[in-house]
């Protein structure tokens, strides 16, 4: 009798053991300020996840958004986070303090990849980097790809000296180009088209909504080299299974009616696909980029 | 009728029709009353609840713009715009937000809640209401196709940050406002209906008893008065039924009384139809009394007249002999009481004729001149011994010929005249007679002035009345039946004019009546008269009367002849004087028997003394009782004389006749003077004159009365006339085939056979045998002319009204 119960119990716990092992989890990682905003951004395609993965064991499909790349390392770190979406620079940081692996191209507006412009007014007298010095330049937050790291590598790269202003008010010291944040590209327009800003950077989807509502009035003192639209990165010891399903998934989406309406709800994405040169080929110089901030003194 | 006033007739017939009826009326009344009442809540209490929707809405609109104002504010001064794309898109999650963005000051898109707006960051907005809101600095709201559109300026301090834009779903707003409308029109519906209805409950509550008592009325109005009415409504209504019942009981009480009268009635009515049917039959009685009365009255006037005829006749004849003064007095006084009586029952027979309708008139042509000359001359005599002038004139406009009935004419003049010389004492009597006109037609009239002593006014309006005199003192005075002014009115009135008087106590009177003018077709020959010419001849007239000289004076004149009036002797003599001493001296003296201030043969013996021409010739005008009396003295005053009145044909003949004889100025003194002559020897010399000629003519006289015969047989036998009696027209006729006579003298009414029938039993047997014609006078009572003509109709040659003048008889004796 004692021997049936005791069987009973084991039995009941590998059940239980078994149901809990099933029951998966799959974590959707972005970096923002509010998660509210995010989770109408993403509710489509976690529901589509939700449904397609179920087979794979996964249950639920969740969003974890944290404001900074740390924050988001950390979460990736600890497993909390098992897919990243972000632009290229940012989720190259990510993955510099998480170990993750980029995997998938995220194509945006019918962009796999963009590039960023430094742009300013008409009148402003400027018309290249070099006539930057002692001037100010809005650029976006620092875990924006074409709205700081791109541009200001390529300011580093022109030979200027960055040196970042306390309020956009603030005039710059010297030679150096005096830069301020505006955590927005479109705040960044704003600031150049108000005069806040002497000049400003963005992607070129923006600048040229830009050129199309105030035709005549902006000049571009340099554009970038192209970088991917958006990336998705996996945290480091996910179960391989899981993320070729999920690979399969994404890809596919683009290939089916619903997959597109929510890859269209989803950021107005497009599709998801391969990097065509690899990962490590892609992101390769990207690293470069982070590594020459790093070396400016630039975080 | 015209379409317009078929259509106003139309809509007013449906508008009776339609508020026929107390009920109706009532209901029409409330219904509109309550509808008005309703609508007008309806109105006041849908314009509020529009008024706070939309006031609702408004305070939304401007909350909600404080609010994005107070959001948008802190970002826009960081210069961080973006981070309200996040914000306005959760305002905009607010189902009635439908748009929201917000526009910088220089009309640049900043914000856009829309995430799937086309608008571009930084894109230029063209916005009416955006640049409204701007320049004013005010929010400004307006409702189009379903939006609210609100423009709020976001300023801070002095500084305009840009506009907030947004549009509200005015559809909302809408709904509300219809749903209001739905939910008062529903409302007020549902009052309307509901007063209406009420109306209708509390109308036919208040006028079905009305109802019920005037279907009472109409069916007591049909005669159904056997009925009550139980109205038990505690008002008005019941308190007209309690009257309406006690009515009908009156009425009913009132129909039996009326019954009850009506029987009475029907037996009145009976008893009236009774007497009524004796009525007639008395009428009846009356008619043939009234008949017989004529019949009688007729017949007696024959009865008396007949006699009367004899008792004047014998008279005339005893008059004609030696008789002394005393018994002539006494034969003159029973011929005037003869002639008297019947005077009188020619008038009553007149009047009777008239009274009764059954006088007939003549429509012969006439002179008028001759109508007042033979007139003038019947009552010359009259006249005369009243002492008063009968003075005739007729207009010289007056047409020559007349159509009228002459006699009844005359006779109207004669009542007149007499009448007027009854109460005349001294001066004259004029007989005017004129052309005037009568409401526009032309009428003869005649005036009859008299300067008597005139009629009390208070008694004009009776003069003409039957048996009327003036009064008892004047019927005393003057004889008369009273019948002869009433007699005249019946005949003017008859002849189709009219007749009146005028007078003043103590000036005189004046009748006056006047006939319709018609002249004849063809008027009778002019006379000698009507063209006589005295041109050259100087006339003197000495008349007293101015009148008379006026009447004389135009009359000659019309004849051209030169005529000089004088009023006094003196005066006139002096004239004559002048006149021989000039050499031109008068051919005529015209004058009075005598003048006021001289005498007769004084004067006459002036005018024999002043004219000294033995070729002025003297013609006297003298009075018909003086002609009577005159002395074979004064016949030698003058060379001519005219009997007064004046007539015209005598007048002229006198004038340019041959002078009776030559005259001598009377003696200084006389013993007989002014005093006239006895009247027997008048009246001796008279009928001296019927008997200065004989004839060898024989006639017959059929008279039934033997009295009447009798005087005639003593006529023709002064006369030296063989003559033959019969007393019936039988007899008559006898004769006549015996003797064959010149002349009948043939009496109508007659035993046996009448005249009438005997003289067409003579005409017959004349036409038979081929004899001469003989004349035929027939003798009647009256000298009507129903009786002149059945007279003629019956063969007669002549009428002649009884009693037989004896003077009249002897010229128509001479005329065979």
């Amino acid at each position: 009798m004692i021997a049936r119960i005791t069987f009973c119990f084991a039995a009941c716990l590998a059940w239980i053991n078994a149901s809990f092992a099933l029951a998966e989890t799959l974590n959707l990682g972005t970096l923002n300020e509010g998660i509210r905003s995010q989770m109408r951004v993403f509710q489509p395609l976690l529901t589509y996840l939700e449904t397609d993965l179920e087979d794979s064991g996964i249950t639920e499909v969740r969003l974890v958004v944290h404001p900074s790349t740390e924050l988001m390392a950390d979460a990736i770190a600890r497993k909390e986070v098992d897919i990243f979406i972000d632009s290229p620079m940012v989720v190259a940081k990510v993955a510099q303090l998480s170990g993750g692996t980029p995997f998938l191209r995220h194509w945006k507006d019918g962009h796999a990849g963009y590039y960023t412009v430094i742009f300013t007014h008409v009148n402003s007298g400027i018309t290249s980097l070099e006539d930057l010095q002692g001037r100010k330049v809005a650029l976006e937050d620092h875990d924006s790809s074409s709205g700081f790291i791109v541009p200001v590598h390529m300011l580093i790269k022109a030979g200027l000296e960055l040196k970042k202003l306390r309020a956009p008010s603030t005039s710059p010291s010297g030679n150096n180009v005096g830069y301020f944040l505006t955590y927005n590209d479109k705040n960044t327009m704003f600031a150049v088209a108000s005069g806040r800003a002497d000049a400003g950077a963005t992607n070129q989807i923006r600048y040229l909504d830009l050129m199309e509502a105030r035709p005549d009035e902006f000049r571009i003192l340099a554009i970038s080299d192209q970088y991917p639209r958006s990336v998705l990165m996996h945290r480091p010891g996910i179960s391989k299974l899981l993320l070729d399903e999920l690979r399969s998934s994404l890809k596919s989406m683009s290939d089916t009616n619903e997959g597109r309406t929510v890859l269209e709800n989803f950021q107005n994405s497009t599709r998801f696909d391969e990097f065509a040169a690899g990962s490590k080929y892609t992101f390769a110089p990207i690293f470069e980029i982070l590594q020459d901030l790093e070396d400016a003194g630039i975080k | 009728m015209s379409a317009p006033d078929d259509q106003t007739n139309r809509m007013l017939n449906i508008r009776k029709s339609l508020t026929y009826g107390l009920g109706r009326r009532m209901t029409l009344y409330f219904g509109l009353m309550i509808g008005a009442f309703v609508s007008t809540l309806i109105y006041l209490n849908t314009i509020t609840q529009l008024e706070l929707v939309h006031t609702r809405f408004s305070e939304r609109s401007d909350s909600l713009g404080i609010l994005i104002q107070e959001v948008t504010l802190p970002y826009l001064f960081e210069g961080r715009p973006a981070e309200l794309d996040i914000i306005y898109q959760e305002l905009m999650r607010q189902p009635d937000i439908l748009s929201l963005r917000f526009i910088d000051p220089d009309g640049f898109l900043l914000v856009n809640g829309s995430s799937e707006g086309n608008a571009l960051f930084l894109g230029r907005v063209d916005d009416e209401l955006v640049t409204e809101a701007i320049t004013s600095e005010t929010t400004h709201i307006r409702n189009l196709q379903g939006r609210i559109q609100v423009a709020v300026p976001a300023i801070y301090g002095n500084v305009n940050y840009g506009t907030i834009r947004f549009d509200l779903d005015g559809t909302a707003a809408n709904r509300e406002v219809n749903l209001v409308l739905r939910r008062n029109l529903m409302f007020g519906v549902f009052f309307t209906l509901t007063g209406i209805l009420l109306s209708i409950w509390i109308s036919r509550r208040l006028t079905e008893p009305l109802a019920r008592l005037n279907s009472a009325t109409e069916r007591a109005a049909k005669g159904n008065l056997n009925q009550s009415i139980v109205i038990r409504t505690n008002d008005e209504v019941e308190s007209l039924a309690d009257s309406f019942n006690l009515m009908l009981g009156n009425l009913r009480a009132w129909v039996k009384s009326l019954e009850d009268t009506q029987t009475k009635l029907e037996i009145s009515s009976d008893d009236l139809n009774d007497k009524n049917a004796e009525l007639q039959v008395v009428a009846e009685q009356a008619k043939s009394a009234e008949k017989a009365k004529s019949q009688f009255l007729a017949r007696m006037s024959h009865e008396i007249r007949t006699p009367m005829n004899g008792v004047l006749g014998m008279t005339e004849l005893l008059a004609d002999t030696d008789l002394t003064n005393n018994q002539m007095s006494l034969v003159d006084s029973i011929h005037t009481s003869g002639s008297t009586l019947l005077n009188i029952i020619n008038d009553i027979l007149d009047f009777s004729k008239i009274d009764s309708g059954h006088m007939t008139l003549r429509d012969d042509p006439y002179r008028p001149t001759e109508l007042l000359d033979n007139t003038a001359q019947m009552l010359s005599f009259q006249a005369g011994q009243a002492g008063v002038d009968l003075i005739t004139r007729v207009a010289p406009d007056l047409p020559k010929s007349l159509l009228g009935d002459e006699s009844r004419l005359k006779q109207v003049i004669i009542n007149l005249v007499g009448n007027a010389l009854k109460f005349t004492d001294e001066g004259y009597v004029l007989i005017n007679v004129t052309l005037k006109e009568d409401n526009g037609t032309p009428v003869m009239q005649v005036d009859v002035c008299d300067t008597g002593c005139g009629i009390p006014e208070e008694k004009l309006a009776a003069v003409f009345d039957q048996f009327t005199q003036v009064d008892g003192s004047y019927s005393r005075k003057h004889q008369g039946t009273g019948l002869g002014l009433a007699i005249a009115k019946g005949f003017v009135e008859l002849m189709g004019g009219r007749i009146w008087v005028k007078s003043t106590v103590g000036t005189g009177t004046t009748f006056t009546f006047n006939v319709p003018l018609i002249q004849p077709e063809t008027p009778l020959p002019p006379r000698a008269l009507d063209s006589a010419d005295l041109s050259g001849m100087k006339i003197l007239v000495l008349q007293s009367e101015p009148t008379a000289l006026f009447v004389m004076n135009e009359m000659m004149s019309a004849w051209n002849a030169q005529v000089a009036t004088f009023e006094t002797a003196k005066t006139g003599l002096e004239s004559l004087r002048d006149a021989q001493a000039s050499g031109a001296p008068y051919d005529v003296v015209l004058t009075e028997m005598g003048m006021p201030d001289m005498g007769r043969k004084d004067l006459f013996r002036a005018i024999y003394e002043a004219k000294s021409s033995p070729d002025t010739r003297v013609i006297a005008l003298r009075p018909m009782s003086d002609a009577i009396h005159r002395t074979g003295e004064e016949n030698l005053l003058s060379n001519n004389e005219v009997i007064k009145p004046v007539q015209a044909p005598k007048l002229l003949e006198a004038l340019t006749g041959p002078r009776a004889r030559d005259i001598r100025p009377p003696a200084e003194s006389t013993t007989t003077g002014d005093a006239s002559a006895t009247n027997g020897t008048a009246h001796k010399h008279v009928a001296s004159e019927l008997t200065a000629s004989v004839s060898d003519k024989t006639i017959l006289i059929v008279d039934d009365n033997k009295t009447n015969r009798k005087l005639i047989e003593i006529f023709l036998n002064r006369l030296g006339i063989t003559h033959h009696s019969a007393s019936d027209g039988e007899e008559a006729v006898e004769i006549y085939r015996d003797c064959h006579p010149d002349l009948v003298l043939m009496d109508v009414s007659m035993p046996v056979m009448n005249g009438l029938d005997a003289t067409r039993e003579i005409r017959r047997l004349e036409n038979a045998n081929g004899d001469f014609q003989t004349h035929i006078i027939g003798l009647t009572a009256h000298s009507a002319p129903e009786d002149r003509e059945a007279c003629l109709d019956s063969g007669m040659n002549a009428h002649m009204a009884k009693p037989i003048k004896l003077a009249q008889l002897k010229d128509v004796i001479e005329e065979l």
